[in-house]
């Protein structure tokens, strides 16, 4: 073995490590920002499905970059309040949205109250968009985030109630029995 | 003793590699004391800016709801931070998102925001009373002849860019007023 000075060797053992640290950013599984908050989302409970993680930001994982098929172009989960005021997955509700370029489109919430609408299928999406779930129009555009779950967040600790807080607008939330026979429910 | 220590780790190390160390601890040392001077907020308080009261009566609106969603500025991690009652509220208030109006100190948080965002060229802009406004990124980045994530955003002469140039122009509040509430209409 060749002697090296120790000087020399951490030099190049300091190269080595930023060379691969360099070539890791460009990797999935390495970009801090959706890593973080793939990493901070609960287990999974069950298995995967379509009712799999409802009010988790869907695209963190159905996309690009999470590598979770199929990709979204936007998803999330519709909310209803019970008599209680409880949280309950807000079924057979059509969710409608308006991108800035063509006509709109609409997916229908399944049993966990969770919709999607593949990249695929909307590969030509234009942020910003304006979205309608059941009655209920957003007060405000989307910029650019496909997720509904990353700004309509879960109750926590800090976001008690319908999770809304000074970063989250709360669950996305229908008046109960506000159905749509499009999507299997009763009249609208 | 301490002799064969410092002996021990010269030969495990090498004088160059202390050496390195050595610079490296006198550079972290000399960061952590310059963090520990930076300017506070009382020394951030007096900046050149056009008036705050057009911007906080009309301008702020708009960039409230086009730029500020919490997608987008309406993020804590994202350079001009835009607070607004609609996206981001400000952490030392108890607000929450789609809550109360806009308050004072979100308003007063904007300007800021947007007053420092190039503040060499804002000044610029308030020596020349607005006619080097086409230099602003805030300006550019909205017309998207910078690189922005979010696109571009208005067209020239159109009204969300006569409200921003409006007020970087001077214009009476009464015009720019009139320029933002047109921008903000189609957002509703």
């Amino acid at each position: 073995m060749v002697p090296v000075s120790s000087g020399r060797f951490f030099a190049a053992l300091s190269f080595a490590v930023a060379l691969s640290s360099l070539g890791a950013v460009g990797c999935n599984g390495n970009d801090p920002i959706p890593q973080e908050v793939i990493d901070g989302l609960p287990a999974e409970s069950g298995s995967p499905s379509a009712l799999h993680r409802p009010g988790q930001p869907c695209l963190s994982c159905h996309s690009t970059y999470g590598e979770a098929a199929p990709a979204f172009a936007i998803a999330g989960t519709v909310y209803k309040e019970t008599a209680m005021g409880a949280l309950a997955a807000a079924p057979n509700v059509k969710v409608e949205i308006f991108d800035s370029a063509g006509p709109s489109r609409f997916a229908c919430t399944n049993a966990a109250g969770n919709f999607y609408i593949e990249k695929d299928k909307w590969s030509d999406l234009t942020f910003p968009l304006k979205v309608r779930a059941g009655q209920r129009s957003m007060n405000s555009i989307i910029g650019r985030e496909g997720s509904c779950g990353a700004c309509h967040k879960l109750p926590s600790d800090d976001r008690p109630g319908n999770g809304a807080g000074h970063d989250s607008a709360g669950v996305v939330l229908v008046d109960d029995g506000d159905t749509d026979p499009i999507c299997g429910g009763g009249a609208p | 003793m301490r002799r064969n220590v410092r002996e021990r780790i010269r030969a495990a190390f090498g004088r160059r590699s202390l050496a390195a160390l050595g610079v490296l601890v006198t550079g972290l040392f000399g960061l952590g004391f310059g963090a520990s001077s930076c300017v506070g907020e009382a020394g951030l308080e007096a900046y050149a800016c056009p008036n705050p009261a057009v911007f906080t009566a009309s301008v702020s609106p708009y960039l409230e709801r086009r730029c500020g969603t919490l997608d987008c500025h309406g993020q804590p991690t994202r350079p001009m931070r835009i607070y607004g009652q609609l996206g981001l509220r400000h952490p030392v208030e108890n607000n929450v998102s789609g809550g109360v109006a806009t308050t004072q100190l979100e308003l007063e948080s904007n300007y800021a925001s947007v007053c420092n965002l190039d503040p060499a060229a804002m000044q610029q802009v308030v020596d020349d009373l607005g006619s080097t406004a086409d230099k602003l990124l805030l300006v550019n980045k909205a017309r998207g002849l910078e690189r922005h994530k979010g696109g571009k955003i208005v067209n020239e002469q159109d009204p969300g860019d006569l409200c921003i140039l409006g007020w970087l122009g001077f214009k009476d509040a009464a015009t720019v007023a009139a320029s933002c509430t047109a921008a903000i209409e189609p957002l509703k």
